[in-house]
């Protein structure tokens, strides 16, 4: 096991270093070495452009994102446990999850102007619709079994909802959760880059614009860690949450 | 024909109803005139592709969308088949893939613009790699899914590589394949839309970005239902194959037999 780990590490470093030399042999402006983007990094982003550019983009998203969550879950749960919602809605909740969410980005703007609260409603259009979604199909497929035992147990509907529906829905609820991060990183980029004056996006984009180059690719890293991080401690979170779930299916197994 | 009825008449109620009340509202001027009235929407929408200013971005963006989407999933399912099948190729790789996956696609536009600058080439290479990741991580899901018993089988019949990979992983990672396929082709399309919204010289995202800053509300409107459309019918006929495909696959069968 640790064999097969080290070689893959290796293929990291084997990809890094043959950069490496390349650029500083071809010495081509738009490849600068890794070495360099490197220093470049730690000199742009220990600095107080962080908080500048980084901060504003992280809020904003954890800010989208988190509204996202809570209306696309409260509602998704809603219009899954009633028949009449689920077949007046679904099928317009499929139309609007299909449509390309950065093209409403436009929208954003001319309603909302370039600041903060445009880009938090972008990304919330954009990453509810799978919340939504995935929401609505976990509440719908609870098995029968145990809305029956919840009726013998004397439940009333919402307690239903909450102790019984709510649960079962969340393996689910989970997998339209991290499509929607995914969304919703999207969404905070490409609103920098369209209409920002601060944000990594933004920050990105005018440094390829300016030719800083390896300030460019500081920025690229700095988003590349932040997904992965996010995405990381997304994944615990769901550990956490779902524990009880994967336990328990496991033992049914 | 009634089941039709009953299936579609709830939703079209109320997405008449809804477009019944923006349009009173939008007339009668209680909505901002940035939200136009619906059949504002729908004229600028029947106008400008009948004299070509919006159908030609749309033949654009579909071009775009049709040939990246199809080398991402070549790409993906080559390398799929090599990392599911080689193990060794798969501990090179798999840490690579792990440590690239999560980065946000779209991070990479101004590295792309760099290289390829604002034409056609660089909003390929984008969407490719965009779209490349949920194809490779479905087609190795499946590929892992193949049933060892099965591999053993072959092996001891003496079956060849390639015909193994044809007759046993091939078939039972199909169900993979087509969910990629479903997935990073509504990706696909989010992508190329995008990189036309930033960086496009063409294309329905171009058109749109275009719109909003010449003020023409209603054809921008016009041409995100468009490309709402558009994603509407990518993914609806990508389930399709996906349904066809997971019908007759093994593992949905002995799932449908267990349960």
């Amino acid at each position: 096991m640790r064999a097969r780990r080290l070689l893959g590490l290796a293929t990291i470093v084997v990809l890094l270093l043959a950069w490496e030399v390349t650029a500083r042999v071809g010495n081509n402006v738009y490849v600068p070495p890794p070495s360099q983007i490197a220093v470049t990094f730690a000199h742009e982003w220990f600095s107080p452009q962080f908080a500048q550019e980084a901060v504003p983009s992280i809020w904003r998203l954890l800010a989208g994102f988190i509204i996202a969550a809570i209306v696309g879950v409260a509602l998704g749960v809603a219009i899954g446990v009633s028949d009449t919602l689920y077949r007046t809605l679904d099928p317009v909740l499929q139309v609007l999850r299909a449509l390309p969410p950065t093209a409403v980005i436009p929208v954003g703007i001319l309603l909302l102007g370039i600041g903060d609260w445009m880009k938090v409603a972008v990304i919330v259009f954009g990453a509810i619709w799978p919340i939504l979604v995935n929401s609505v199909d976990g509440a719908r497929s609870v098995s029968s079994e145990r809305l029956d035992t919840a009726r013998n147990f004397g439940f009333s509907r919402l307690e239903t909802i909450v102790a019984v529906t709510f649960p079962s829905a969340l393996p689910q609820i989970f997998a339209g959760l991290r499509v929607g991060l995914a969304l919703a990183f999207i969404m905070i980029v490409i609103s920098e880059m369209v209409g920002g004056s601060n944000g990594l996006g933004y920050a990105i984009l005018s440094a390829q614009r300016t030719f800083s180059i390896p300030e460019m690719y500081a920025g690229i890293v700095l988003l590349a860690i932040l997904g992965y991080g996010l995405n990381a401690l997304f994944t615990l979170l769901e550990r956490r949450v779902l524990a009880w779930h994967l336990g328990s299916t496991a033992v049914t197994r | 024909m009634n089941a039709t009825v009953t299936r579609w008449a709830p939703p079209l109620g109320f997405v008449v109803v809804l477009l019944a009340a923006i349009e009173v509202l939008s007339r009668t001027g209680v909505l901002p005139p940035d939200i136009p009235a619906p059949s504002a929407v729908a004229g600028a929408l029947v106008r400008e592709l009948a004299d070509g200013s919006l159908s030609s971005q749309l033949a654009t963006t579909v071009a775009t969308w049709a040939v990246a989407f199809a080398i991402a999933v070549a790409l993906a399912i080559v390398v799929g088949l090599l990392m599911g099948t080689i193990p060794l190729v798969y501990d090179a790789l798999s840490t690579l893939v792990d440590l690239l996956r999560p980065v946000p696609s779209v991070s990479m536009i101004p590295l792309a613009i760099l290289f390829f600058g604002l034409g056609a080439e660089m909003r390929i290479v984008m969407i490719v790699y965009a779209a490349f990741w949920p194809m490779l991580v479905n087609t190795l899901y499946g590929v892992r899914s193949v049933d060892p018993v099965a591999l053993d089988t072959a092996r001891n019949f003496g079956t060849s590589g390639l015909d193994t990979l044809a007759h046993v992983v091939l078939p039972a990672a199909l169900p993979g394949i087509a969910t990629g396929i479903r997935v990073s082709a509504s990706l696909a399309l989010a992508v190329t839309v995008t990189v036309e919204l930033v960086a496009g010289d063409s294309g329905i995202g171009h058109y749109i970005a275009q719109a909003e800053q010449s003020s023409r509300i209603a054809p921008m409107y016009a041409a995100i239902v468009l490309s709402g459309l558009v994603g509407w019918l990518i993914n609806a006929a990508f389930a399709k194959l996906e349904d066809r495909v997971v019908f007759w696959s093994p593992s949905v069968r002995r799932a449908a037999e267990a349960g």
